[in-house]
């Protein structure tokens, strides 16, 4: 199963390697997954120029190492997220990778799940498991993260998704029973 | 005077639907001075996030107002947000109120919800005081153009804006009229004839250029071509 890892922890970010070590473990080399540390990645912001759309459609026009990511997006039948949450949403090295998504998408909109979106260019992943990482506990933020995880799956048109908040302080074994418990419900563990 | 500081969400420049929605808007509030900030450009121009907050202080009232990208606030106007929250003089900006006026393509409630709260949270983390705001889709048909010359299209829209514009010169939280103005954008437009409609265009629009809309370069094995430095 194709997979592709977004993650946007640096090195220094709380639960960054306790986090990742987890995931790793969930992704055995069989699964084919493609692993991007965002935060060493030169990437930059979508400025909404309308290249992929209009002028040449299905390829931004920036020359950075989000052209490394695409391909990957585009086959990718699994999609792992892993952020901080800010304000609710995804941290920054993340969302400016997820508003490039932007080529993957048709001019063209269609009826999925009751609800409009741009019709994809290629197939649905499978399933989008959202993983953030927050300051501290805050309730109110962390419903948003749930929020902001299933409205990425469905623009991408994935058939589940998961999405699990870790908190600074989480002991080892809560990490790797919520990482686990987020694939399980997204159809995706190992 | 009053003082009013717009943030607009847009990357896109100066032309955008944003802009439209904040020139309209700013026409409205007659006696008021009114600053403008593009959340894109305090980050390329220098690091003006400094200065953007010294803007705030002693504002009646900051208005975000943005388009969604893919479901969530745009990464350059999220991250002026993070960085008033981070910078050591936020203090200052406890009790100033705001107002959000967000926009997309998509006519559902549910596709800015998560803009909403995020603006919501922002407020809460910084101390400012959220005093309502409302979103509506199909923007991209404003393309650039001045609200007022949108004609029958737009005209919930601007209607809901004069209502904002009342609340804000009488320094009121944002009343529930101008929520109800904007629930009348496009409602009588059903989605099944609104999405044929708008392929006819897509499909127009790729002809005349000569591409195919449909091309799916990022597929594996097959070669990534024409990226430019646009």
């Amino acid at each position: 199963m194709a997979t592709l890892v977004l993650f946007g922890l640096g090195a220094d970010d709380p639960l960054s390697s306790t986090v990742a070590e987890e995931l790793k473990s969930q992704l055995p080399e069989s699964l084919d997954a493609a692993w991007f540390d965002l935060p060493a990645m030169s990437i930059g912001y979508c400025n909404g120029c309308g290249y992929c759309g209009d002028t040449n459609p299905g390829i931004c026009c920036k020359r950075d190492q989000m052209q490394e990511i695409y391909p990957h997006l585009a086959r990718a039948a699994r999609i792992v997220l892993v952020s901080l949450v800010r304000f609710g949403g995804f941290g920054g090295h993340l969302k400016k990778a997820i508003d490039r998504f932007s080529p993957q998408g048709l001019g063209t909109y269609v009826l999925h799940n009751g609800e409009m979106h741009h019709e994809m260019r290629y197939p649905g992943p499978a399933s989008v498991i959202s993983i953030g990482i927050m300051r501290r506990e805050d309730e109110a933020e962390e419903k948003t993260f749930h929020l902001a995880g299933s409205r990425i799956a469905a623009c991408v048109f994935a058939e589940r998704s998961a999405s699990t908040v870790l908190a600074p302080g989480m002991a080892g074994e809560e990490v790797r029973s919520r990482i686990e418990n987020s694939f399980r419900e997204a159809g995706a563990s190992r | 005077m009053k003082r009013v500081v717009f943030l607009l969400g847009s990357p896109r420049g100066v032309k955008t639907g944003t802009e439209s929605i904040a020139n309209y808007l700013e026409a409205r509030l007659p006696g008021i001075e009114v600053q403008r900030w593009r959340a894109h450009q305090i980050f390329r121009d220098g690091d003006q996030v400094a200065a953007f907050g010294e803007s705030l202080r002693g504002a009646q009232l900051l208005v975000l107002c943005t388009p969604v990208y893919v479901h969530s606030l745009p990464w350059p106007f999220q991250e002026v947000l993070a960085a008033l929250d981070d910078s050591p003089n936020r203090g200052g900006l406890s009790g100033l109120n705001v107002m959000t006026v967000i926009h997309s393509g998509y006519l559902e409630d549910i596709q800015r919800q998560t803009c909403f709260e995020m603006c919501q949270h922002f407020c809460r983390e910084t101390g400012m005081v959220y005093r309502g705001g409302f979103g509506f889709g199909a923007s991209p048909l404003i393309d650039g153009r001045p609200l007022e010359s949108t004609g029958r299209l737009m005209r919930w829209v601007r209607r809901a804006l004069d209502e904002m514009a009342t609340c804000i010169a009488h320094d009121r939280e944002l009343s529930g009229k101008a929520t109800a103005l904007i629930h009348r954008h496009f409602a009588l437009m059903p989605r099944w004839l609104m999405i044929p409609l708008m392929k006819l265009k897509v499909e127009r629009d790729a002809k005349k250029a000569g591409v195919d809309y449909r091309a799916r370069p990022y597929a594996i094995d097959e070669p990534v071509t024409g990226t430019t430095d646009a």
